[in-house]
């Protein structure tokens, strides 16, 4: 049997904005990685430790 | 019509040689209530008289880390509340050693690993619409001066990561808050000194 709403009832609250706690909001965990690159980041890595005392030449380039 | 501006020269002093997690918190204050700090700065119509002063009384916006944050304040004026997220490790080597080269008997021993986390700055305020031009005030903020930021403090990542959907907050049901996320790099380097003794060690920390 079909229900029909009668005027004046109360209609289901509707949740157009969600709602968010500091405490508990972390960001993505992709979008985070996606950004910085972590192959890339190794490559630098990789440059960088020329620069280490008694690791590599001295005329290496800054890393970063 | 000037321009928005940075001035780095602060930035270096407070994280030293050395950048630990608490530090980013601090620099991202620095960062943002220098911003707010200037008219001329601001770029969004709607929050250009939320001035930042050294008076929390007479300022127009709170820059804080979310942990001084109270709640009842923020009924009066915006608040800009920053935390730190989770900070991770990650191995770049085997043992994270620095392998090859060097001397063959050297009592110095060379470590380095990555170390990657973000910050999110939450833009909160009484009105859903001026979250939403706190948000975007932060966002061109924060990815026009991130490369800038990241050569200052010599790091190998300062990257903007996104902005949030606008929401109802939580823990003060009567504001909006709209998450604008930052994530860093970089790389902690350490050795490992032998002393005379070979059960005795020194660490040495470094950072690039």
């Amino acid at each position: 049997m079909d229900h029909k709403p009668s005027l004046g009832q109360s209609r289901p609250p509707y949740k157009l904005i969600p709602t968010l706690s500091m405490d508990k909001y972390t960001p993505n965990d992709d979008d985070v990685q996606r950004v910085l690159g972590t192959g890339e980041l190794i490559e630098q890595r990789d440059r960088s430790w020329l620069n280490v005392p008694g690791q590599g030449g001295s005329n290496a380039t800054p890393n970063a | 019509m000037p321009l928005p501006t940075l001035d780095g020269r602060s930035f270096k002093e407070l994280c030293g040689s050395t950048l630990r997690p608490r530090q980013f918190t601090g620099l991202l204050q620095l960062w943002l209530t220098q911003h707010f700090s200037d008219p001329n700065n601001i770029v969004e119509r709607g929050v250009k008289n939320r001035i930042w002063t050294e008076d929390p009384e007479t300022s127009r916006i709170q820059i804080l880390p979310v942990s001084d944050w109270k709640p009842n304040t923020t009924e009066q004026r915006p608040a800009l509340l920053l935390k730190r997220q989770e900070l991770k490790f990650v191995r770049y080597g085997i043992d994270n050693r620095l392998m090859g080269g060097g001397p063959q008997f050297s009592s110095r021993r060379y470590y380095a690993g990555g170390l990657q986390g973000s910050h999110t700055v939450f833009c909160v305020a009484g009105e859903g619409g001026e979250a939403e031009e706190l948000g975007a005030e932060v966002m061109h903020e924060l990815l026009k001066f991130a490369p800038v930021v990241r050569s200052w403090l010599n790091l190998q990542r300062v990257e903007f990561v996104g902005i949030g959907e606008l929401a109802k907050l939580e823990e003060a049901s009567e504001n909006f808050v709209v998450p604008v996320n930052i994530a860093y790099a970089f790389l902690q380097e350490w050795e490992l000194l032998s002393l005379d003794d070979p059960a005795l060690v020194k660490i040495v920390a470094m950072i690039n």
